[in-house]
């Protein structure tokens, strides 16, 4: 016991996890929040269509004297429409027929079609069913007819198939209720990146920490430094990936039912849409419960193959780089498209089995020896062998593996130049044939004060692997951010445009009206075309074209409306004397009104949250380090001057990184052209007439939001400072950071926070459209300058204090971070 | 520590015992749910193998672009409709999907059948099935972009081309010569730096390599069928019916010049149906022996070794009563196709070989024989009228007046004794 208490103070003190498990924590209910959002945005609220369920389950009569009277109302409208289309008037809009049961947050007609929507998936639940069973009949019977071995594989799964849904045909009823809360909890399967990545971290520090100290070899020799050791580190790994499983579930379950709210968590689980496949006779409370489990198995599945990486490899930054790839390798597996039939690869990896929906949603089976096994059995049993199989391994190798003296590998930053040089390469080919063994190379060069800091900052501290993380993590969402969500109207006006594209002149506006109209007829002959088809009058074949052009234009029509209004704000601007072009302004629209880059701000309070608290870290019993710097040749003055450069170089590449994911995706995605038409083009920017172009207000952008990112890192490396601890100055800098944002997002009324929201100027349009929209053109400098004149502030006061405290604080224990 | 971490575990299991409560409190349920075990039932379907008839020799050309065709294959017959291809159980008369899956819904990228279209059709060679299948569930804009393979003998699929997200195969009219399918795909202009350029294309079945001709427009040349020796194509301009020897399109002659659009080849013979006359005629490949068989409004051929099987347009009346006291009765006509008709290859011998029944008008489709058995599809516009409604002005309202009848069915003509088999399409 003791020395399982003594492993976990060990890792209780690799802060660098902890703090990073916080931040993976809140970067998960900031996207599980989102996805709720999303997900509840385009639906009626949820006590609205409570309302209507209620009145159709306990007060049939009166609702259907309400929906009667509202289909006559529907009735009437459509007589309306058609008579206004008989007259040729295609542009008539019946009066909209007022709410009876819904508030003004939406309508009766949502209502009712949420509610007949629910009303026909669970009547026709009985009909899925019967179709599978008769389906696997009829297979049954071909193969039966095409001489199939009954002891095959594929005869033996349509006897399963047949047997499980019989079972759920009979014994399965769906409560009738509106669900909410559940589909979204149940399907978000970005949170098991985050745990894989503790347990990365974790097993990490767990199992090279002696190693990086030295302290390997001699805790072999002692009593319990073998087998008793590495079982208190396994024990730590698992409940330490079993808590991690197990909060963030908790997290998402309580972000979601703040959001969204649930329904009855009694109901069958076939009551959600995507489980309507499912085989297994459970509630949605009972899939919960088993999900977690399954997330469990999974994760500790993952801890056992991350413990022997871990062994084997000892050094922290192989071990971190091959736990990134196994995880890597299970993501891949997760997202890439397989050849037909072999799907099994895309639902039984580590990442998307853990989730548990896939494995759940429809019956799936593998073939082990001509025996269908589901995935779920195989999953959960596949799952205990690798994390038995896995520690007996990892025990195995931590007791007999010898140990790796660790050697300072001096890699800097002049040392890889050097390696570049002729003559080096030659000594080196020389020198391959020499003794296997190697010396310690010994550092006997100085690096420049600012390479130096530059090779602390991103390179010792490790923060690089963060970095690499979030960039790919945001890589991953890049997608789903910019995604084009009405793509079909978006592609309709992409095609306009590009035909229309370039100055605004009559005769392109005069081509939209008279396309218009050339819809409007198309449409309008439809009943007259049919009339002459059936009477002979039109043969078949022109009919059928009549028909393809017919259902293109009605399709078309629905979102030419967008052409239209763009012709009318063009046409507006140019009787006002301003320039402006037709041009497909959807992918501009995405780079300019993105919001601020999170992402980008959490690698920023990564990397530099440790720029002066590292000088003040115990490394031995000597104290800090920064009281030996401040008598020092270069002083304190210049080590925080050259701190401040490293800050702002690896800001810009940061910047750069970042900000280059979006533009190299939306610019595949969408295009970025036009570069040289006014910015007003842009119907985003329409507030912002002072006669630039869009390229050049592409640049101004940039360096916008380079000067939020650039004032970000300056308060996390003052903070840093004043601070003096990583954490302490990463929670400060995140709230002073993010803290008016998230306020202004989730409680817009208290808008007064959008004037001391930084990350307004990390996004830059939003500022720039709040100076020029409504408010006034000084607001952006005089935010600009506040922001400024604050970080210059707050880095003076940092730099003063670090050059003029002469008490070195003495810190207590903890790993030692190198 | 050692409190905290086991209050931490008590808090868990109490949380998950609450959650996996099997304590069911009172949901509300449907009292009207419908489970429909029972079946509908149907005409008895018998299976007469016996052969009388065969289309070993014949060839029939369908030159429309929607190549909805079904196909017989080793005496096996392939329906396709959205997302799915079928395969008739002879002896059960019902179309049994190709996807194994009982539980697969068609619906996801998992199914090798999904986003195979209807309109695309398919088409059978060497055993193995080649269809097309697109990006998205059945919508007409998801154009195919992927040529499939399915091998009928052990069931397994390969993708034997992939297009790139612009590019499609715009032509369904395909055509088999010597080991080489041929079809028309949208390709990649370097000037318009678009795909908006259309191409003659051609895939070798073995390599799977790749060739294009280009033309200048798609529409010159419509492939429409082949054999080991010939490309049967249709010169779309000058409307013509012509053969090419080769795939280079430079050795071609014209069989036909004055066609409606319905061929037929049988041996050293062509049926057409001629523009002049708007009769079945038939002549020699060579162009000599012009024989017109007297038979006129043919709605759409098809041929056998024995007969050829065609039905004409009808005029098909329907009556609306007085709508009061002293007003006439409105009348109106409507063509349609309810009887199918056979005749031996010089035009003699006409018999009929199914008739709809009174007041139930049909539009039949494409069509497929096996032995015995012509497979007609239909319900293609509308089968049946409910109440005749009339308009505003007094006249028939044909729209309001007919009832299509859905999902799509085939009937199975038995062609000597015209008893009819309805064989239902399941529904997507």
């Amino acid at each position: 016991m003791r020395l399982f208490t003594g492993e976990f103070r060990k890792l209780l003190g690799a802060k660098y996890i902890w703090i990073a498990l916080c931040i993976m924590l809140l970067l998960n209910v900031y996207l599980i929040s989102e996805r709720a959002k999303e997900n509840i945005m385009y639906s009626p609220p949820a006590d609205e269509v409570d309302k209507v369920f209620d009145l159709y389950i306990n007060d049939r009569a009166d609702f259907d004297e309400k929906y009667t009277q509202y289909k006559e109302k529907m009735d009437l409208n459509d007589k309306l429409r058609k008579e206004a289309r008989d007259r040729g008037d295609y542009d008539y809009s019946p009066p909209r027929i007022p709410n009876v049961i819904a508030s003004d947050a939406t309508s009766d007609t949502m209502l009712y079609h949420t509610l007949f929507n629910r009303i026909e998936y669970v009547q026709s639940y009985k009909d899925e069913v019967n179709k599978i069973i008769e389906r696997a009949y009829d297979n049954l019977a071909e193969f039966k007819e095409s001489g199939v071995d009954d002891s095959s594989y594929i005869v033996k799964y349509q006897h399963k198939v047949i047997k499980y849904y019989q079972k759920c045909l009979d014994e399965v009823r769906i409560g009738f209720e509106n669900l909410r809360g559940w589909d979204t909890l149940f399907t978000f399967e970005t949170t098991n990146i985050f745990i894989f990545f503790f347990v990365i971290m974790v097993s990490a520090a767990l199992f090279t920490a002696e190693n990086q100290s030295g302290f390997a070899s001699i805790l072999r020799t002692v009593r319990r430094g073998r087998a008793p050791t590495s079982l208190a580190k396994i024990a730590v790994l698992l409940i330490c990936s079993a808590s991690a499983v197990l909060v963030f579930t908790l997290s998402n379950y309580l972000c979601v039912g703040s959001i969204c709210g649930y329904s009855s968590e009694f109901n069958a689980i076939q009551a959600l849409p995507k489980f309507v496949s499912c085989r297994h006779i459970i509630t949605i409370g009972q899939y919960f419960t088993y999900s977690i489990f399954i997330k469990l198995a999974g994760t500790l599945a993952f801890s056992a193959l991350a413990s022997i990486i871990a062994i084997s490899l000892k050094k922290i930054h192989s071990v971190y780089i091959c736990e990134i790839i196994l995880m890597g390798i299970n993501l891949i597996l997760a997202v890439i498209e397989f050849g037909i039939g072999m799907l099994q690869f895309n639902i039984l990896n580590l990442f998307t089995a853990t989730s548990a929906f896939e494995l759940y949603m429809r019956y799936r089976a593998v073939n082990i020896f001509s025996e269908p096994v589901g995935y779920v059995e195989f999953f959960a049993v596949s799952c205990v062998v690798i994390l038995i199989a896995g520690y007996a391994v990892a025990m195995f190798l931590f007791c007999k593996l010898r140990t790796v003296t660790v050697i300072r590998s001096g890699l800097t930053i002049k040392s890889i130049i050097d390696s570049l040089n002729p003559k080096r390469i030659a000594e080196k080919l020389r020198s391959a044939k020499a003794s296997s063994t190697q010396k310690p190379k010994i550092r006997n060069h100085s690096l420049s004060l600012f390479s130096h800091e530059m090779y602390k900052v991103n390179i010792v501290s490790r923060a690089f692997i963060g970095v690499v993380i979030i960039l790919l993590v945001k890589a991953f969402f890049v997608p789903s951010m910019f995604e084009n969500r009405s793509e079909y109207s978006d592609s309709v006006f992409k095609e306009y445009m590009t035909v229309l594209n370039g100055e605004y002149t009559e005769e392109k506006s005069q081509y939209i009206v008279e396309e218009r109209r050339r819809l409007s007829t198309v449409v309008g002959q439809h009943s007259a075309m049919n009339d002459k088809y059936l009477s002979g009058e039109l043969p078949l074949k022109e009919y059928e074209v009549y028909l393809r052009e017919y259902y293109t234009a009605l399709s078309i029509q629905d979102v030419f409306h967008l052409v239209s209004d763009r012709d009318a704000y063009l046409r507006e601007l140019n009787e006002q004397g301003t320039k402006a072009d037709f041009i497909y302004d959807t992918g501009w629209k995405k780079l300019f009104d993105s919001s601020p880059d999170l992402f980008l701000i959490a690698a920023v309070l990564l990397v530099f949250c440790g720029t002066f608290s590292c000088e003040h870290s115990k490394f031995s019993s000597g104290g800090e380090f920064a009281a030996i710097i401040r008598p020092t040749v270069k002083s304190s003055q210049k080590t925080s001057v050259a701190k401040y450069l490293t800050v702002i170089v690896t800001s810009f590449i940061l910047f750069i990184l970042f900000y280059l994911q979006d533009v190299v995706f939306i610019a595949s995605e969408y295009g970025l052209g036009d570069l040289s038409s006014p910015l007003v083009s842009v119907f985003l920017m329409k507030d912002v007439n002072v006669g630039m172009s869009i390229g050049h207000y592409l640049v101004f952008l940039g360096i916008l939001r380079f000067a939020g990112v650039l004032t970000v890192a300056f308060i996390c490396c003052a903070m840093s400072e004043l601070a003096r601890s990583v954490v302490a100055s990463i929670s400060i800098s995140a709230a002073t950071v993010l803290l008016p944002y998230a306020v202004v997002n989730f409680s817009p009324e208290i808008s007064f926070l959008k004037y001391i929201d930084l990350t307004s100027l990390v996004s830059g349009t939003k500022l720039v459209l709040m100076s020029f929209g409504k408010g006034n053109a000084l607001i952006l400098i005089i935010f600009l300058v506040c922001a400024l004149l604050f970080m210059a502030a707050l880095s003076l006061f940092a730099i003063r204090k670090f050059n003029s405290d002469t008490v070195a604080t003495v810190r207590s224990g903890g790993i030692r971070k190198v | 520590m050692k409190k905290a971490l086991l209050s931490l575990i008590m808090l868990a299991i109490m949380l998950l015992s609450l959650i996996s409560c099997t304590q069911t409190p009172e949901l509300p349920y449907l009292t009207d749910e419908t489970a429909t075990n029972e079946t509908k039932e149907k005409a008895s379907y018998t299976y007469n193998p016996d052969i009388e008839d065969s289309a070993n020799n014949t060839m029939n050309i369908v030159s429309t672009i929607m190549d909805d065709v079904p196909s017989s294959y080793n005496g096996e017959l392939y329906f396709n409709s959205w997302d799915m291809l079928y395969k008739l159980n002879k002896e059960t008369g019902k179309m049994n999907e190709m996807c194994k899956d009982p539980v697969c819904k068609h619906d996801t990228k998992e199914c090798p059948f999904f986003g195979q279209q209807w309109q695309t059709g398919f088409h059978i060679y060497d055993n193995k099935i080649i269809y097309l299948r697109g990006r998205e569930k059945h919508a007409l804009r998801g154009e195919p972009n992927r040529i499939l393979l399915y091998d009928i003998e052990n069931g397994s699929f390969r993708s034997i081309y992939d297009y790139s997200i612009d590019a499609t195969v715009f032509s369904m009219d395909y055509s088999f010569h010597g080991g080489e399918m041929y079809f028309h795909e949208r390709v990649y202009d370097e000037d318009t730096k678009e795909f908006d350029k259309y191409a003659l294309t051609c895939l070798d079945l073995s390599t799977f390599d790749k060739e294009v001709f280009y033309t200048e427009d798609y529409r010159k040349i419509s492939v429409v069928g082949g054999d080991d020796n010939n490309i049967y194509y249709i010169d779309l301009l000058n409307k013509k019916l012509c053969v090419a020897k080769n795939r280079d399109f430079n050795n071609t002659s014209v069989l036909v010049d004055d066609h409606a659009g319905y061929f037929a080849l049988y041996k050293d013979r062509v049926f057409y149906v001629s523009s002049e006359t708007g009769t079945l005629s038939s002549k020699k490949l060579d162009g000599s022996d012009k024989k017109d068989l007297g038979i006129s409004d043919i709605y759409y051929m098809y041929i056998t070794d024995k007969y050829v099987y065609y039905w004409q347009r009808i005029e098909y009346d329907i009556v609306a009563p007085p709508v009061s006291p002293g007003k006439e009765e409105q009348r109106d006509t409507i063509p349609l196709a309810n009887e199918i008709y056979r005749c031996t290859h010089d035009g003699k011998n006409v018999e009929v070989v199914y008739k709809a029944y009174d007041g139930e008008p049909l539009e039949m489709g494409d069509v497929v024989y096996v032995p015995n058995m012509l497979y007609v599809f239909e319900g293609y516009l509308y089968t049946t009228f409910t109440e005749i409604s009339l308009k505003d002005d007094g006249t028939i309202d044909r729209d309001a007046s007919t009832n299509s009848r859905g999902p799509f069915s085939y009937m199975r003509v038995n062609c000597n004794t015209g008893e009819v088999y309805i064989i239902e399409m399941p529904e997507i």
